[in-house]
C-alpha cells in the first residue's frame, strides 16, 4: 500500500551530501517536500540541479546525511524495496527519450505494460491523460514526428501513467517558446491537486509566477528556501 | 532500417540456425540408422557347425533348435548345392555338390536388434538345450564393424553437436544485437526507474518468444525436409508408418530446438539489455 509518512512530507533531506565518482556536487543539503506540495528548484547551469532530480528518483545515493523519500531512508534501501518506491516517481527528463517507432500511445502506455496491465484495462487511461496534455490527436503519430514541444507533454503523460505520488521535471522548459513553456508549468501545476508531490527543476523561474509553490535555489551544490526575492549572491557569499 | 524490419531479419536468421541445427540432429540419427544397418550386415551373421550329428534328421532337429534361439532371425542348413554355389563364388573354378562331404552347418541370421556378442550367446544357448555346436563368426571381423559403427555414430553425434553449438552462438548473438538496437526503449524503461533486472526481464521475454516461433519456423521446416527424405527414399512407406516408427529419440532435434532457440534468445538478449540499462542509468 503507498503511504505518506504522518508529518505529511513526502521527501526530506537533512545535511545530504552527494556526489558521482569525483568531489560532493551536492552539499549540506536541507530539503523538504509534503504531498501536494510544489516545489520550484531554480539555479543556473551546473549549480546541481539534475543532481537533486537524480537523488529524488532513487538513482543518485547520498554520501552523508539523512535523506528520506515517503519515509523511507533511501541511503540504506534494500534493491528489491528501492525499486518499490521507484514506481511511486515519476520523472520528465530534461531529454526525454521514447521509442521513436512507436505511437505516442504506445509511449505514454510502457510504464503500464511494465506494470504488467493488460491493453484493455489501461486504454482509456491512457487517451484521458493524452487529452489531459492536449494530445489527443495524436494518439496514433510516430513519435518521431513529434515538435519538441509536443514530445515534451507526451513525457508528462507517460510520467504521470503510472500515478505517481512524486513527480520529477528536469528543466520543462528548455526548447521550449515562452507559452508552451508556461502551459507545461502550469500542467505540472495542476498534478498537486490530486495530492501529489511535484519538483519542478528550473532556470527559467519566472515561469513559476502566479503558480502556489515553494521556491528553492540552488547554487554551486548549496540548496536554500527562495521567500521570494530572487536575488541569491549574498545567500552564498 | 526500421525495428519491425530488424526484427524480421533476426526471425530469419534464427529460423535459419534452427534449420541447420535440426537437419544436424536428425542428419546425426540418419547416421545412427545407417551405422547400426551396417554393422549388423557385417556381424549379424554366423556360421554353426553342429558337432555329433551325422544324420540329416539329427541336421533338421539342431536346425529347429536353432532357430528358436532368441538372438536368431533365420536359420538355413547350408546345403551342399548352397555350399558348392558359395565356394564356385569364391575359388572361381567348378565345384560340383557330390564332391562335397556332409557339412553339418547351419548358416544363421541374428535378428536386427541383435547385441553384437550374439554369437557367444547362441553358442551357450544351444549347450543349455545340450545341443553340441560351435558357432563361428569372425572376431576381429565383427570387432571392427561394431567399432567403425560406433566411431561413425560418434562422429555424427559431435559434427551434430558442433554445428548446434554454432547455431546457438548465431542464435545468441542475432537476438544480443537486435537488443542493442533497442537502446531508446531501455532507456526509457530506465527513465521510468525499471531496475535492470526488470529491463532486461522485459527485453528478453520479447526475445524469447521471437527465438520461439523462428525455432518452430527452422525445426518445422527441417522436420519436413526429413519426411520428404525418407519417403522418396521409401516410397512404399505412409506418412503414418514414418511416424509411429520414429523412436523417441528422434523427436528430440525437432522438439528441443525452439525450445533452445527461446532460451538462447532470452539469453542474449538480457545481457544486452543488462548493459544498455546500465549505459542508460549512469548518471555523470
Amino acid at each position: 500500500m503507498n503511504t505518506v509518512p504522518r508529518d505529511g512530507l513526502i521527501v526530506r533531506f537533512e545535511g545530504v551530501w552527494a556526489g558521482y565518482d569525483g568531489p560532493d556536487v551536492l552539499e549540506d543539503m536541507e530539503f523538504e517536500l509534503a504531498a501536494g506540495e510544489l516545489a520550484i528548484v531554480s539555479g543556473p547551469t551546473a549549480a546541481g540541479k539534475t543532481s537533486l532530480i537524480h537523488m529524488l528518483r532513487l538513482a543518485l545515493p547520498p554520501r552523508a546525511g539523512h535523506a528520506t523519500v515517503f519515509g523511507e531512508d533511501i541511503g540504506r534501501l534494500p534493491e528489491v524495496r528501492r525499486a518499490k518506491l521507484k514506481r511511486r516517481i515519476g520523472y520528465i527528463a530534461e531529454e526525454p527519450v521514447f521509442v521513436e517507432d512507436w505511437t505516442t500511445f504506445e509511449n505514454v502506455a510502457l510504464p503500464l505494460k511494465m506494470a504488467n496491465r493488460r491493453p484493455g484495462d489501461y486504454a482509456d487511461d491512457v487517451r484521458d491523460l493524452l487529452a489531459f496534455v492536449g494530445m489527443a490527436e495524436a494518439e496514433e503519430e510516430l513519435t518521431r514526428r513529434l515538435s519538441f514541444a509536443e514530445r515534451r507533454r507526451i513525457a508528462i503523460a507517460r510520467a504521470l501513467a503510472g500515478k505517481p505520488d512524486l513527480l520529477l521535471a528536469d528543466e520543462p522548459a528548455a526548447g521550449q517558446s515562452p507559452e508552451g513553456a508556461l502551459r507545461t508549468f502550469r500542467l505540472l501545476a495542476e498534478i498537486c491537486r490530486v495530492g501529489a508531490g511535484v519538483v519542478i527543476a528550473t532556470q527559467s523561474e519566472h515561469l513559476a509566477e502566479g503558480l502556489d509553490a515553494t521556491h528553492w535555489h540552488i547554487h554551486r551544490g548549496r540548496i536554500a528556501r527562495d521567500d521570494g526575492a530572487y536575488e541569491h549572491a549574498e545567500t552564498y557569499s | 532500417m526500421t525495428e519491425n524490419a530488424r526484427a524480421r531479419w533476426v526471425f530469419w536468421a534464427i529460423a535459419a540456425a534452427c534449420f541447420a541445427a535440426a537437419a544436424a540432429g536428425l542428419l546425426a540419427r540418419a547416421a545412427h540408422y545407417m551405422a547400426d544397418r551396417w554393422a549388423h550386415e557385417a556381424t549379424g551373421v554366423a556360421i554353426v557347425r553342429v558337432l555329433a550329428s551325422d544324420s540329416p534328421e539329427q541336421l533338421a532337429q539342431a536346425e529347429l533348435v536353432i532357430a528358436a534361439a532368441p538372438p536368431v532371425a533365420r536359420a538355413d542348413i547350408v546345403t551342399a548345392e548352397r555350399a558348392a554355389a558359395l565356394l564356385e563364388d569364391w575359388g572361381g573354378g567348378e565345384v560340383r555338390a557330390a564332391d562335397l562331404p556332409p557339412l553339418r552347418l547351419v548358416e544363421v541370421e541374428f535378428d536386427v536388434d541383435a547385441p553384437p556378442d550374439s554369437p557367444q550367446r547362441l553358442e551357450a544357448y544351444l549347450a543349455r538345450r545340450g545341443l553340441a555346436a560351435e558357432v563361428i563368426a569372425p572376431a576381429d571381423v565383427t570387432t571392427l564393424a561394431t567399432r567403425s559403427a560406433q566411431t561413425m555414430r560418434r562422429a555424427a553425434l559431435a559434427g551434430a553437436a558442433f554445428l548446434a553449438l554454432m547455431m546457438a552462438a548465431i542464435i545468441v548473438l542475432s537476438a544480443r544485437a537486435l537488443a542493442l538496437r533497442q537502446t531508446q526503449l531501455i532507456t526509457a524503461l530506465a527513465d521510468l526507474g525499471a531496475t535492470g533486472a526488470g529491463a532486461a526481464r522485459n527485453v528478453g521475454d520479447e526475445a524469447a518468444s521471437l527465438g520461439l516461433w523462428a525455432g518452430i519456423a527452422g525445426a518445422g521446416a527441417a522436420a519436413l525436409a526429413a519426411f520428404g527424405g525418407i519417403y522418396v527414399t521409401q516410397p512404399s512407406a505412409g506418412v503414418l508408418d514414418i511416424v509411429l516408427g520414429a523412436h523417441w529419440l528422434d523427436w528430440i532435434p525437432i522438439i528441443a530446438t525452439p525450445l533452445a532457440a527461446a532460451a538462447l534468445a532470452a539469453l542474449g538478449a538480457r545481457s544486452a539489455a543488462s548493459a544498455l540499462h546500465a549505459r542508460a542509468a549512469r548518471l555523470a
